[in-house]
C-alpha cells in the first residue's frame, strides 16, 4: 500500500477505505483549528484539539497527626490539555478522509482551514464543499520554514546525520540553543534552497529543476514504473555502474592529475550512450537516484559555502527517510565540501508544511510562546529504512503516519548553569549506538510490563474499566517496544529515558495518570512520622559524623524506588555501604564543607517517601543551617513514585510544622520549592521550567545536587556544569552495576568542581 | 566541419568504417612534410594535429640600380618583382568521427613520407583504447598526455593567439554571436569542459590550474538518457530532435505548481520547477522532440548553475565553456548563458570558443613541441 502515486485529480480517489477512528483521526470532536498541506502525493492534516485527561490531585487538609490518617487527600480530576495532531495519508484517500472528518466535527467553531502545498489549489473546492470551511491559502515556503523552525526548537533529536557504515545509520543531533542561520534544501518536485536567518527572515537563494519530480518523471519514462516508492525500491536493488561511466571507464583507473578516484561517476548514463544493449530497470533507477542526489548535494554544498553556513537541513518528499538518497546526498556534500558542510535530515520532514500552515493560522494563540513535546504514545515514529525488516510496520505507516505534540503548560529552557548548552547531551548511554545495552534494556522493560499493568489496575480499585484500559496500555507499550527493537531510531536517539518517557505517555493515554499516587501517599505518611526521630539522631552526632550520615541518608532513601528492577522486596541491604564506594569523591566533598558555605543549592529530588523526607530534607536542613539557600526542584507531573511538585508542597508544609529550621526557611524564602517542568523519571537539563531557570539565575546558584539513578546515572552522569555539582545514586540494576564495574547496590558519589 | 550524424559507436575497433574515400587535397593537406603529430580522441570525435612545412610561392621585390635619369619616362619600374619558393611552418588540425579512425590512419600512413618523428602525442578519453591501433598503423610510439593539461594548454593558446576566439551568445541579437576582443591578460579564468561529464577547472597561470569541481551530468548524460528515452543513438540527431521540441510539455513549470508566478520567492511562472515533472504522473506518451529538449534544458541549466556558483566562490567573472556537448549548438549555448545570467544576476559571463573542439589536440601538440622550446606566435 505504500507507493500509490496519487494522480492529483479528483477522479481517481479511493473512497472505499475504512478508517479506524480510534487510531487515526483521534480527538477530532474537540478539534479547534485545522490546517492542511497537500503535496504531490501525500496530504498532511494538522489539527489542534483539547484532550481530557484524568489527573491525580493532592490536597492538604487540616492534619490532626493521628496514626492511621493519610497525610493528604488524593482526588482524581479531569484536566484539559492542548494537543497538536498531525496525520499524513496518501492523496488517494483525501475524499474519504474529508468525509470522515466532517462526520466527526461536532464542537468546532472554526470557519477556516489554512491550506498549503502544491496541491492546495487543486483540492480547494473539494475541501470547501466537504468541510464547509473556507480555505485560506498559505505560501508554501513560509509554511515550510515556520514548520522547520518549530520542530528544530521543540522536538529533541529532530535532526540527524546519516552515517553509511554505522549501525544504525542514524546519528541524532542535540538541539542547538540557537538554530539560526541555517540552509534549508527542500526537495519536492524541484529543489528550493533557502537561507533562514531568523524566525521571520528567510531568502530563496537558489533552486534546481532536478528534483524529486525528475526522479519520478524520468524514472517513469525509463522503467514504466509509475509509483514513486516502487522506483525507490527498484533503485535500492540496482547497480549504477552498469549504466554510469566511471572515471576508471574513461581513464582505465583513477585520474592522478585531478586526484579523482576510479569509482567516481564521470558521466551519469554515460554507458547507455553507445552500448547496444538493454539496461535493467533497477540499474537505471539507481543511476538516476545517484545522479539527482549527487547534484543536489553539490548545489547545497556550494550555496552553503557561498553563504558561509555549515549546516544544511534537507526536507521534502524526495528524501522520505530513504537510505540510498540520504547516503548519496551525504556523500556528495562531504566530497565537495571536504567535510566542512554537514548534511542533516529531519525526522518529521514530511510535516513541516502542515506544521507551518497551522502556526500561520494560529498566530493569535501565540503557539511559539509555548513549549511543545512529542507524544511518543500517539506518534508513528520514523519509518524503517529497510522495508524487509518490518513490513507490517512500514505498510501501516506508509498509509497513515501520525505525529502528536502536547502543548506543555510551561515554557522550557536550558539550565543556565550548563557549561556548554550546545554540546550538552542528557543521556549517558545511547542505545541506538550500543546494541548490547539496547537488547538488555528492551528486554528489561518488556519483563517489567506485567508489573506495571498490575500496578495500574491496582491504583484504580473503583474503576470498572481499569483492567480493560490497562490491557490496552500493555498492547500499546508492547508494540512500541517491538517497533524500537527493529527501528531503534524511530523516535530519535533511543535511551533509557526515552523508554521510560514512552511508558509514561502510554499510561497517560489510557488514563492512568499516576499509578503510584496511593503508594506515594502511604510512604510519605510513614516517612513523615519518622522525620522527628531521624532529625534528633542526626543532631546528636558530631559535625563530621553528621555529614556522612546525611549523605548515607540520601543514598539509603534512594534505594526505595518502585521503578527499579531489583527493588521488589522492600528491604534491600543497606549494609553494603562500606566505603570506598564505586565512585567516591566524598572526602573532597567533606573538605569542601569545611570551607565557606555555598550561596545557593539547586537540588533535584527523586522518590517520594523515605527518599525525599528522610534523605533530602535533612540534607536541605543542614545546608540551610550553614547559610546556604536551597531551591528544591520536583517534577511537574507524576512519573513512577517520584515526588511531584504538588506533593512536595504538602510534604514541606508538614515538615515545617515539625521543624523550625525548615519553617523559617520557607517563610523567609531561603527554601524555595519549584517545579522542573518535566514528567519524566529522568532529567533533561536543556528542557527545564523557565521559572526555575530564572530563579536559579537570580539566586546565583553555585551548587547543583542531582539524586537518583534516573537523573544522575541514566542521564547527566557526564553533564558538565559551570558550578560545583553532586551526583549521587545507588545502582539498583545489576546489569548496569556490572557495566560500571560494580555490584548491585553500588554507590555513586560524584562531586565535581569545574576547572578554573 | 564534418561531424554530422554517425556518432561513432566509438569504443571498440570492430565497428569502424573502413570504406570511406578521403579527398586528400582537402583533408589531410600537406601531410608529406608533416614533422610532428598529436591526436585527441574523444568519445565520438578524433582530432589530429600535425605540424608541417608549406612551400609557398611568394612574390619578392628587388631593388636594382635605379637611374632615375629619365624621370618623365614611365617605362622603367622602380624595382623588380620575382616569384620564389618559400617554406613556412603551419599547424594543421583535422577533426573527424571516431568511426573513420582506421581509414584515416591508413591514409596518413600512406602519405607519410618525409617525417622523422618517432612519437605521436595522444590525449582524450579514447587515447588508450586506440593506442595499439595507432602504433600498429603509424609505427609511431604513442605518448599519452593528460587530458586536462592538454585542454588548458590548448585553451591558453587559442585565447592568446586567435583574435575573436571567444564569444558570448546573445539570444535575441542578430547575429547571436558577439565576439570578444582578446584580453591582454587572460588569467585567471574558469574553464568548464563538458565532455561525457563536466570538469570545472580554475586556470591561474600558464602552468597552474586546479580541478575545483565537476559533475556527472554532462554530454554523456544527454546522449545516454536521450538514447534511452528516444531510441535515437546519434548525438547530433538528439540535438536536432531537441531543437524541435517544447520542453514545457514534459517539464513542470512554476505556473503548473502555483498557477502563476511565485510572488514570495520572486520566481516567474515560466521557470522550470521540475524537469520531467509532468511525466511523473501523466498517463500519456511524450514526443521524442519534447523529451530531448527537456533533457537539454535540464543539463544545460545545471551546468550553467554549477559554473556560476564555482565562479562566484572563486571570485571569477569569466567562464569559458568547452567540450563536445556544446558543438556550437544554439539551444545549448542559449540555455547555459541564460542559466548563468539568471543565477549570477549578470555578474558572471558565459563565453564560448570558436575552436573549442580543438583545444585538446592543440594542447597535446604543444606538449610534444615543448622540447623544441621555440616560442613562436601563430
Amino acid at each position: 500500500p505504500q507507493g500509490r502515486a496519487g494522480r492529483g485529480g479528483g477522479d481517481s480517489l479511493d473512497k472505499s477505505i475504512t478508517l479506524p477512528p480510534d487510531e487515526i483521526f483521534r480527538n477530532l470532536e474537540n478539534a479547534k483549528r485545522f490546517a492542511i498541506d497537500i503535496g504531490g502525493s501525500l496530504t498532511k492534516l494538522a489539527y489542534y484539539s483539547t484532550v481530557q485527561h484524568k489527573v491525580a490531585r493532592v490536597r492538604s487538609f487540616d492534619y490532626s497527626g493521628k496514626d492511621h490518617e493519610p497525610p493528604y487527600e488524593i482526588s482524581v480530576q479531569e484536566e484539559v490539555t492542548a494537543r497538536l495532531h498531525f496525520v499524513k495519508f496518501e492523496n488517494t484517500y483525501i475524499e474519504a478522509c474529508l468525509d470522515f472528518i466532517k462526520d466527526h466535527l461536532v464542537n468546532t467553531e472554526t470557519k477556516v482551514i489554512q491550506a498549503t502545498g502544491g496541491g492546495a489549489y487543486k483540492f480547494k473546492d473539494l475541501i470547501e464543499e466537504k468541510l464547509r470551511l473556507r480555505v485560506d491559502k498559505e505560501d508554501v515556503m513560509t509554511c515550510l520554514i515556520k514548520g522547520c523552525n518549530f520542530v528544530l526548537k521543540n522536538i529533541p533529536h529532530e535532526a540527524f546525520v546519516y552515517q553509511k557504515d554505522s549501525d544504525p545509520e542514524f546519528k541524532f543531533q542535540t538541539n542547538h540553543p540557537n538554530i539560526f542561520p541555517y540552509l534549508l534544501v527542500n526537495i519536492g518536485s524541484g529543489v528550493s534552497i533557502v537561507k533562514v536567518e531568523t524566525e521571520d527572515r528567510f531568502e530563496w537563494i537558489g533552486g534546481s529543476s532536478i528534483g524529486g519530480g525528475t526522479f519520478w518523471g524520468l524514472g517513469a519514462l525509463l522503467t514504466k514504473t509509475k509509483k514513486f516508492d516502487e522506483l525507490l525500491h527498484l533503485a535500492s536493488k540496482g547497480q549504477h555502474a552498469n549504466v554510469d561511466m566511471l572515471v576508471q571507464d574513461v581513464y582505465g583507473g583513477a585520474h592522478q592529475t585531478l586526484g579523482l578516484s576510479g569509482n567516481l561517476i564521470a558521466s551519469s548514463f554515460g554507458k547507455s550512450a553507445t552500448a547496444d544493449r538493454e539496461f535493467s530497470k533497477e540499474d537505471m533507477a539507481k543511476s538516476l537516484l545517484h545522479m539527482i542526489s549527487n547534484d543536489i548535494g553539490q548545489l547545497a554544498c556550494l550555496y552553503a559555502k557561498l553563504h558561509c553556513l555549515d549546516r544544511v537541513y534537507f526536507g521534502g518528499f524526495f528524501i522520505r527517510g530513504h537510505p540510498v538518497t540520504m547516503r548519496t546526498i551525504t556523500y556528495s556534500i562531504n566530497f565537495f565540501s571536504k567535510g566542512e558542510v554537514q548534511a542533516l535530515f529531519l525526522r518529521h520532514e514530511g510535516y513541516l508544511g502542515a506544521i507551518g500552515a497551522f502556526l500561520k493560522g494560529a498566530e493569535q494563540d501565540n503557539p511559539n510562546q509555548y513549549s511543545w513535546g512529542e507524544n511518543y504514545a500517539g506518534s508513528s515514529g520514523l519509518m524503517s529504512s529497510s522495508p524487509e525488516l518490518c513490513p507490517t510496520q512500514r505498510a501501516r505507516s506508509g498509509t497513515f503516519d501520525l505525529l502528536e505534540m502536547d502543548r506543555l503548560e510551561r515554557p522550557l529552557v536550558n539550565l543556565p548553569l550548563l557549561l556548554d548548552p550546545s554540546s550538552y547531551v542528557p543521556d549517558t548511554v545511547d542505545l541506538t549506538d550500543d546494541a548490547l545495552a539496547r537488547k538488555y534494556w528492551l528486554t528489561c522493560f518488556e519483563e517489567a510490563l506485567d508489573g506495571v499493568v498490575k500496578r495500574a489496575v491496582a491504583s484504580q480499585p473503583g474503576s470498572v474499566d481499569a483492567a480493560e484500559r490497562a490491557e490496552k496500555f500493555r498492547q500499546k507499550y508492547w508494540s512500541k517496544l517491538q517497533t524500537l527493537r527493529h527501528q531503534p531510531f524511530a523516535y530519535g536517539t533511543l535511551t533509557v529515558r526515552s523508554l521510560l518517557d514512552t511508558r509514561e505517555h502510554c499510561l497517560n493515554e489510557f488514563n492512568f495518570p499516576d499509578p503510584y499516587s496511593k503508594v506515594k501517599q502511604k510512604e510519605n505518611g510513614v516517612a513523615l512520622k519518622c522525620f522527628p526521630r531521624v532529625i534528633r539522631c542526626l543532631d546528636a552526632l558530631g559535625w563530621e559524623e553528621r555529614q556522612l550520615a546525611l549523605v548515607k541518608g540520601l543514598l539509603a532513601g534512594n534505594v526505595f524506588d518502585w521503578g527499579a528492577k531489583a527493588v521488589s522486596d522492600p528491604a534491600p541491604a543497606c549494609s553494603s555501604r562500606q566505603r570506598p564506594w564505586l565512585v567516591d569523591s566524598y572526602s573532597k566533598w567533606l573538605q569542601r564543607l569545611k570551607g565557606p558555605p555555598h550561596k545557593c543549592a539547586l537540588i533535584f529530588a527523586d522518590n517520594s517517601g523515605i527518599d525525599v523526607i528522610l534523605g533530602v530534607f535533612p540534607f536541605v536542613r543542614e545546608l540551610l543551617s550553614r547559610g546556604t539557600e536551597v531551591i528544591l526542584a520536583c517534577n511537574s507531573g507524576p512519573a513512577l513514585n517520584d515526588v511531584t511538585y504538588c506533593e512536595s508542597l504538602i510534604v514541606a508544609e508538614r515538615i515545617a510544622a515539625m521543624d523550625p529550621v525548615v519553617h523559617s526557611a520557607l517563610r523567609e524564602e531561603r527554601l524555595l520549592l519549584m517545579q522542573t517542568g518535566s514528567s519524566s523519571p529522568c532529567l533533561d537539563l536543556s528542557r527545564l521550567d523557565k521559572g526555575l531557570a530564572v530563579l536559579v539565575r537570580e539566586r546565583g546558584a553555585d551548587l547543583v545536587v542531582i539524586e537518583g539513578m534516573g537523573r544522575a546515572v541514566h542521564t547527566n552522569y557526564y553533564a558538565a556544569l559551570r558550578c560545583e555539582s553532586l551526583k549521587l545514586a545507588v545502582i539498583k540494576n545489576s546489569w548496569l552495576a556490572e557495566r560500571l564495574g560494580g555490584r548491585l547496590f553500588s554507590v555513586i558519589f560524584k562531586y565535581e568542581v569545574p576547572a578554573e | 566541419m564534418a561531424e554530422r550524424g554517425a556518432s561513432g559507436s566509438g569504443s571498440s575497433g570492430d565497428s569502424l568504417d573502413k570504406s570511406i574515400t578521403l579527398p586528400p587535397d582537402e583533408i589531410f593537406r600537406n601531410l608529406e612534410n608533416a614533422k610532428r603529430f598529436a591526436i585527441d580522441i574523444g568519445g565520438s570525435l578524433t582530432k589530429l594535429a600535425y605540424y608541417s612545412t608549406v612551400q609557398h610561392k611568394v612574390a619578392r621585390v628587388r631593388s636594382f640600380d635605379y637611374s632615375g635619369k629619365d624621370a618623365e619616362q614611365d617605362h622603367e619600374p622602380p624595382y623588380e618583382i620575382s616569384v620564389q619558393e618559400e617554406v613556412t611552418a603551419r599547424l594543421h588540425f583535422v577533426k573527424f568521427e571516431n568511426t573513420y579512425i582506421e581509414a584515416c590512419l591508413d591514409f596518413i600512413k600512406d602519405h607519410l613520407v618525409n617525417t622523422e618523428t618517432k612519437v605521436i602525442q595522444a590525449t582524450g578519453g579514447g587515447a588508450y583504447k586506440f593506442k595499439d591501433l595507432i602504433e600498429e598503423k603509424l609505427r609511431l610510439r604513442v605518448d599519452k598526455e593528460d587530458v586536462m593539461t592538454c585542454l588548458i594548454k590548448g585553451c591558453n593558446f587559442v585565447l592568446k593567439n586567435i583574435p575573436h576566439e571567444a564569444f558570448v551568445y546573445q539570444k535575441d541579437s542578430d547575429p547571436e554571436f558577439k565576439f570578444q576582443t582578446n584580453h591582454p591578460n587572460i588569467f585567471p579564468y574558469l574553464l568548464v569542459n563538458i565532455g561525457s561529464g563536466v570538469s570545472i577547472v580554475k586556470v591561474e597561470t600558464e602552468d597552474r590550474f586546479e580541478w575545483i569541481g565537476g559533475s556527472s551530468i554532462g554530454g554523456g548524460t544527454f546522449w545516454g538518457l536521450g538514447a534511452l528515452l528516444t531510441k535515437t543513438k546519434k548525438f547530433d540527431e538528439l540535438l536536432h530532435l531537441a531543437s524541435k521540441g517544447q520542453h514545457a510539455n514534459v517539464d513542470m513549470l512554476v505556473q503548473d505548481v502555483y498557477g502563476g508566478a511565485h510572488q514570495t520567492l520572486g520566481l516567474s511562472g515560466n521557470l522550470i520547477a521540475s524537469s520531467f515533472g509532468k511525466s511523473a504522473t501523466a498517463d500519456r506518451e511524450f514526443s521524442k522532440e519534447d523529451m530531448a529538449k527537456s533533457l537539454l534544458h535540464m543539463i544545460s541549466n545545471d551546468i550553467g548553475q554549477l559554473a556560476c556558483l564555482y565562479a562566484k566562490l572563486h571570485c571569477l567573472d569569466r567562464v569559458y565553456f568547452g567540450g563536445f556537448f556544446i558543438r556550437g549548438h544554439p539551444v545549448t549555448m542559449r540555455t547555459i548563458t541564460y542559466s548563468i545570467n539568471f543565477f549570477s544576476k549578470g555578474e558572471v559571463q558565459a563565453l564560448f570558443l570558436r575552436h573549442e573542439g580543438y583545444l585538446g589536440a592543440i594542447g597535446a601538440f604543444l606538449k610534444g613541441a615543448e622540447q623544441d622550446s621555440e616560442s613562436r606566435c601563430w
